[in-house]
C-alpha cells in the first residue's frame, strides 16, 4: 500500500505546528489570562515565598515574548511544573499514569471495534426496519448518555448489588504480593503473560472489564452505525454483483471485499469518537479508582493543583493530535485511491 | 396549532412537520426538546418545595428516604426532596444551555463571517487560529479554562463558550465562502453596495440558517458538557442543583440511597436523548438524498 | 435437430423501485444453440440487459421473477438454491459487464480479484490461478500481464480494464458468455478492438456468445443470429445477414433506417417518432403500435405472438399470416 515518505513528512512537520499551536494556546490560558499566574501556580495554600518562587520561575517580569519562549523551553526540556500535592514533577507523574490510561482506552476501542463491527454487519445483511432502529436508537443513546452517570450505576449494579466485579484500582493488591508481580511495560496485561502469572492477568481483566465497558459504549455506537451505512453502500456496488456473477462464494465477498471498503469508516469513527472518549476516560477512571491520567486529572482538579491540571491538559491534546495523524494515515495506507 | 398564516410557517417547515410526525422517534425527539424548554422557564414557579429545591434548609429527619409517593425521586443527605431539586435543574440547564450556545454564537459568527468576507490572508489566519483551538478534544480546554477561571456557574459558561466558538467560525466561514461566490453578490457588488451592507443584509442571512440550527441542536451537549464540568467539581457549585452536581453529591452514598444520582443523571439523559434525536432528524432532512427516502417508507 | 443450449421460455421480469414496479420483460421466449453467437438489440429499456442478467444470475436484488424459466441443458437455472447455483455462475456461464471500472473492487489488485474468482470457481493453488491468470490476460490481448496483475484499477485505462473484464470472465472457460454492452462506454477505436477480440475468443474457446448491444452494426458484425427486442418482448428473431437485409418487423425496418449512411445524401437524421410505452403497468396489445407507420386496430389490441415466418426466422407482427 503506496504511503509516500514526502506524505509522512509533510504530516510530522504539520504536527509540530500543531503541537506549537496547543502550546500557545496553554500559555495564554495559564499566563495571559489570570490576573496574578503566580498564585494559580503555587497553590491555594502557598507562602509568601513560594509565591516569589513562582513568580521568578514562571518569568513574570518579563515581556510577554519572552516568557513564551521559557515556557516552550521548558517544555522540551520536560520542566512541566512540580504538582504541589504529589510534590513530584508533574510531568513524571503523568508519564507513570499514562500506561494504564493506555491499556484501558485501548482495550475498550477493541471492544467498541469489534462489537460495533458484528453489529454492523448483522445490521447490514438483515435490512429490516426493527435492526435499523434498534442500531439508531443504540447509537445516538451512547451518544446521549452521561459517561459519568453510566459508570455509577454499572459501578452500583455490577459491583455493589451482584458482587460480580471488583468496584476499584487495576489490580488485587495480595495477588500482586503473593505471585510476585511486577510492573514492566506498565501494561500489565502484557506484563502478565511475559511473567506467566496467569492468576494477576485474569485479575487485572476483572478490574478491566466495567470500565472498559462505560468506555466503549459510545465508540462501539458509532462504529456500529458506520459499519452498517458503509456495508449497505457498498453491498449494492456493482462490484459487489460482479464479484458475486463470476463465482466467488458470497461468504468471501462479505468478509473479504466488502470489509476492507468498510475499514475506512470503522477507523474515521474510531477516530471521531476518541475525542469523547478520552474525555469519558477522566470520569471512568475517577469512579473506578484506575490509576491513570484521568483519575490524576481529576483528583488534580479537587485540590486545585494547577500545574497538574495544566500538564495533564497539554499531554492529553498532545496525544489527541498524535492520534488524529495515525488516523489519518491509517486512511491513506488503506485506500489506495487517497491521493498524497 | 392556530398559528397566523405568517412567513414562518413556509412549505419547508410544514414538510418538516409533516414528515417528522410519520417518524416517530424524531417526534419523540421533539416533545422531550419542548418539555425540557417548558420546563426550564416555568419551573422556579412550580415547585412545591423551593427551599428543598434552592438548597437553603435541611432537615435531617428525612434523610435518604427512597423514592416514594411524597418523594418520588427520594431525598438526599441533608433530607432535601430529590424531585424538586430535579425539576429546578432544569432551569439551570437551560440557562447553561443558552447561555453557552449564545455566546459561542455571539464571539464565532463575527469572527467568522470577517475571515469570510475577507478572505484571502486575514482569511486563512482566522482560520488558523480556530483550528489552533479545534486540536483539543471536546471539553478538554473547557477544563483548562474552568480550572484558571475559577468555579462557579458563569465561569463555568464562559469556559465552554470560549471552547465552543471555533466551531461556529468555522461554518460561518465555509458557508460565507460558498454565499460569497453566488451571483447575487455580485450583481449587489456592481450595484455599489457597500461592503457592510454587503455583509449583512445579504450574505448574512442566508450563511447564518444552518449555523443557527446547528446550534440549536448544540444545546444538548452543551447541556452534557456543563454537567460533566459539575461532576469533576469545577462547574456550578452547591447547593445549586444542576443535574450534574447532583449526581456527584449522590456519589458518596450511593450504596445507600441509589436514587439521588439516579434520576438527575437519567434527567440529563432523556434531554440530551432530545436533542440528539431532532439533530439526526435534522440532519436526514437537510440532506436531498436522504429525505426521499423518509419520504417513501414509513420508518419506526 | 439438437437441443439448444440454453433456452429461454417465457421470460417475465419486474423491477421493484420506490416509484413502482417496472415491467422489465414480457413473455420473452428463444433459444440459443451450442457455439452460437446471439446478438440481443434493442434501445434503452427494450429489456435486453435484463435477459443478459437473468441467464448470468446477476439481476439486481430488485428483480422479481414474475414468470417464464432459463433451461440450461435442461436445469432451470432461476430455481436453483445457494449452493446449486455456484456450480453455474462464474464457470458454466459467465458475463462481461458494461461498466469496466465500476466492476472491479478498488481496493484489491487486479490479480487478487482474478486469483480469487479462479480459486473459488477451479479450485486452484494460488500459484496455478496466477499462472492462469496471465495465460488469459495475454489472450486478452494484454501482453504485460504481470505488470497488470499488480495494478489497481484506477492505474488502468477503459480499454485495458474492458479486456481485463473478458480476461476474468473467460478465464474460467464457461460454456456461454453474455456481454453486455462491453463497448459501449469505449470510444470507436477501442470499440473495433474488443470486438476483434470477442470473435477471436468465441473461436478459441468455442464459446456460445450472447451479445448485448444497442448496435445493429456492431451486432451484425459479430453474431450469427441477431434478437431485436422492444419495451421487453422479443419482436424479431432471425439469422443476422437476414435480419439485417430483410428486416420484417417495422421497428427492425426503422431502426435500419434510422442508421446514417454515407453514401446517400440525407437532409436530416432519421428517427422513429414517439417513445416506449410506461413500462410500469402490463403491456396491452403490441407495444410498437403506438410508433409504427402500418399499425392496424387489431395491434392496439391483441399481442401478435412470435411466429416462424422464415426457416430460422419469427417476427412477432399481424403484417404476416402463418
Amino acid at each position: 500500500m503506496p504511503l509516500s515518505r514526502e506524505y509522512l513528512i509533510k504530516r510530522l512537520i504539520l504536527l509540530i505546528f500543531v503541537v506549537f499551536g496547543v502550546l500557545v494556546i496553554t500559555f495564554t490560558i495559564t499566563r495571559v489570562v489570570p490576573a496574578r499566574p503566580e498564585l494559580l501556580w503555587a497553590g491555594p495554600h502557598a507562602t509568601i515565598e513560594q509565591i516569589e518562587r513562582a513568580r521568578k520561575e514562571l518569568h513574570l517580569d518579563q515581556p510577554i515574548y519572552i516568557q513564551l519562549g521559557y515556557y516552550l523551553l521548558d517544555f522540551i526540556r520536560g520542566n512541566w511544573g512540580v504538582s504541589w500535592r504529589t510534590k513530584s514533577p508533574v510531568l513524571d507523574d503523568l508519564l507513570s499514569a499514562l500506561p494504564a490510561t493506555l491499556e484501558l482506552i485501548i482495550f475498550a476501542f477493541s471492544i467498541a471495534a469489534v462489537l460495533g463491527i458484528l453489529l454492523g454487519i448483522a445490521a447490514a445483511l438483515r435490512r429490516n426496519r426493527m435492526t435499523d432502529s434498534v442500531i439508531r436508537v443504540f447509537s445516538v443513546l451512547g451518544a446521549s448518555m452521561p459517561v459519568f452517570w453510566l459508570a455509577l450505576i454499572i459501578l452500583l449494579v455490577f459491583s455493589s448489588w451482584l458482587g460480580w466485579l471488583p468496584s476499584s484500582k487495576r489490580v488485587d493488591e495480595m495477588l500482586v504480593i503473593s505471585t510476585g508481580f511486577h510492573p514492566i511495560t506498565g501494561f500489565y496485561l502484557i506484563d502478565s503473560l511475559i511473567q506467566g502469572d496467569f492468576p494477576v492477568f485474569v485479575d487485572v481483566l476483572k478490574h478491566m472489564i466495567l470500565p472498559a465497558a462505560v468506555l466503549s459504549l459510545y465508540p462501539m455506537g458509532l462504529c456500529a452505525r458506520m459499519t452498517r451505512a458503509m456495508m449497505v453502500d457498498i453491498l449494492h456496488e456493482p462490484f459487489m454483483r460482479s464479484a458475486l456473477a463470476w463465482g466467488i462464494p458470497r461468504k468471501l465477498i462479505v468478509y473479504k471485499y466488502a470489509l476492507k471498503n468498510a475499514v475506512s469508516p470503522v477507523i474515521a469513527s474510531l477516530g471521531l469518537s476518541f475525542g469523547y472518549t478520552i474525555i469519558g476516560a477522566f470520569m471512568v477512571e475517577l469512579i473506578f479508582v484506575w490509576p491513570g491520567i484521568g483519575l490524576y486529572t481529576a483528583m488534580s482538579l479537587l485540590s486545585f493543583d494547577y500545574p497538574a491540571i495544566m500538564g495533564a491538559v497539554i499531554i492529553v491534546a498532545l496525544f489527541y493530535s498524535a492520534i488524529n495523524l495515525i488516523v489519518d494515515l491509517i486512511h491513506a495506507w488503506i485506500d489506495p485511491r487517497v491521493s498524497l | 396549532m392556530d398559528r397566523p398564516k405568517g412567513e414562518f410557517m413556509t412549505s419547508e417547515v410544514r414538510t418538516m412537520f409533516m414528515l417528522m410526525r410519520r417518524n416517530v422517534v424524531s417526534m419523540i425527539g421533539f416533545i422531550i426538546v419542548i418539555a425540557f424548554l417548558i420546563m426550564g422557564i416555568i419551573s422556579p414557579y412550580i415547585l412545591t418545595k423551593p427551599e428543598d429545591a434552592w438548597g437553603t434548609t435541611y432537615d435531617v429527619s428525612k434523610r435518604y428516604l427512597p423514592p416514594s409517593l411524597e418523594h418520588p425521586f427520594g431525598t438526599d443527605e441533608y433530607g432535601r426532596d430529590m424531585f424538586n431539586r430535579v425539576i429546578l435543574g432544569a432551569r439551570f440547564s437551560l440557562i447553561i444551555a443558552i447561555g453557552v450556545v449564545g455566546l459561542a454564537l455571539v464571539i464565532g459568527v463575527p469572527l467568522g463571517l470577517i475571515a469570510g468576507y475577507s478572505g484571502g490572508r486575514t482569511g486563512t489566519a482566522l482560520m488558523r487560529i480556530t483550528d489552533m483551538f479545534l486540536a483539543f478534544p471536546p471539553l478538554l480546554l473547557a477544563i483548562a479554562l474552568a480550572a484558571t477561571l475559577g468555579r462557579g456557574l458563569e465561569n463555568a459558561i464562559l469556559a465552554l463558550a470560549i471552547s465552543w466558538w471555533p466551531w461556529y467560525a468555522r461554518l460561518i466561514y465555509v458557508q460565507v465562502n460558498t454565499v460569497k461566490s453566488m451571483p447575487y453578490v455580485d450583481a449587489a457588488r456592481v450595484l455599489g453596495l457597500g461592503s457592510f451592507t454587503i455583509m449583512f443584509r445579504h450574505i448574512l442571512p442566508n450563511a447564518l440558517t444552518p449555523v443557527v440550527i446547528q446550534a440549536s441542536l448544540d444545546m444538548g451537549s452543551a447541556v452534557l458538557e456543563a454537567a460533566g464540568l459539575s461532576f469533576l467539581g469545577i462547574g456550578v457549585q452547591p447547593p445549586t442543583p444542576e443535574w450534574g452536581l447532583l449526581v456527584s453529591q449522590g456519589w458518596q452514598s450511593i450504596n445507600v440511597a441509589w436514587w439521588i444520582s439516579f434520576f438527575p443523571g437519567l434527567a440529563i439523559l432523556v434531554t440530551v436523548l432530545g436533542f440528539n434525536l431532532l439533530a439526526d432528524f435534522a440532519r436526514e432532512f437537510m440532506d436531498p438524498r436522504l429525505r426521499i427516502t423518509m419520504m417513501t417508507k414509513e420508518v419506526v | 435437430m439438437e437441443e439448444a443450449l440454453l433456452q429461454i421460455k417465457d421470460l417475465s421480469i419486474v423491477y421493484e423501485t420506490p416509484l413502482g414496479t417496472i415491467h422489465a420483460t414480457t413473455g420473452v421466449t428463444f433459444d440459443v444453440k451450442r457455439g452460437e453467437s446471439v446478438g440481443l438489440v434493442g434501445e434503452s429499456g427494450s429489456g435486453k440487459s435484463t435477459v443478459g442478467l437473468a441467464i448470468a444470475m446477476a439481476l439486481p436484488p430488485n428483480a422479481r421473477i414474475l414468470n417464464g424459466r432459463v433451461l440450461y441443458e435442461g436445469t432451470d437455472l432461476l430455481r436453483l438454491k445457494e449452493e446449486e447455483r455456484k456450480r453455474y455462475s462464474g464457470r458454466e456461464i459467465s458475463i462481461v459487464f458494461q461498466d469496466p471500472a465500476a466492476t472491479l473492487n478498488p481496493l484489491f489488485t487486479i490479480g487478487e480479484q482474478m486469483t480469487d474468482v479462479l480459486m473459488s470457481n477451479l479450485g486452484l493453488t494460488k500459484e496455478e490461478a496466477l499462472n492462469r491468470a496471465r495465460d488469459f490476460l495475454k489472450k486478452a490481448g494484454l501482453p504485460d500481464s504481470e505488470r497488470i496483475l499488480r495494478s489497481f484499477p484506477h492505474e488502468l485505462s477503459g480499454g485495458m480494464l474492458q479486456r481485463v473484464n473478458i480476461a476474468i470472465a473467460t478465464s474460467t472457460e464457461p460454456k456461454i458468455l453474455v456481454a453486455d454492452e462491453p463497448t459501449t462506454m469505449l470510444d470507436v477505436m477501442l470499440q473495433a478492438q474488443i470486438l476483434e477480440l470477442f470473435d477471436k475468443l468465441k473461436r478459441e474457446l468455442k464459446l456460445t456468445l450472447i451479445f448485448i448491444t444497442h448496435n445493429l452494426g456492431v451486432a451484425s458484425e459479430i453474431c450469427d443470429r441477431i434478437i431485436v427486442m422492444y419495451a421487453g418482448t422479443v419482436v424479431e428473431d432471425g439469422p443476422a445477414d437476414e435480419v439485417i437485409s430483410r428486416p420484417m418487423h417495422p421497428y427492425t425496418a426503422s431502426l435500419l433506417d434510422c442508421v446514417p449512411r454515407t453514401h446517400i445524401k440525407a437532409k436530416r437524421l432519421r428517427s422513429i417518432p414517439g417513445s416506449l410505452p410506461d413500462l410500469s403497468k402490463p403491456l396491452v396489445g403490441c407495444p410498437f403500435a403506438d410508433r409504427c407507420g402500418e399499425a392496424k386496430d387489431v395491434c392496439r389490441q391483441t399481442k401478435p405472438d412470435l411466429v416462424e415466418i422464415a426457416p430460422g426466422h419469427r417476427v412477432s407482427c399481424f403484417k404476416y399470416k402463418r
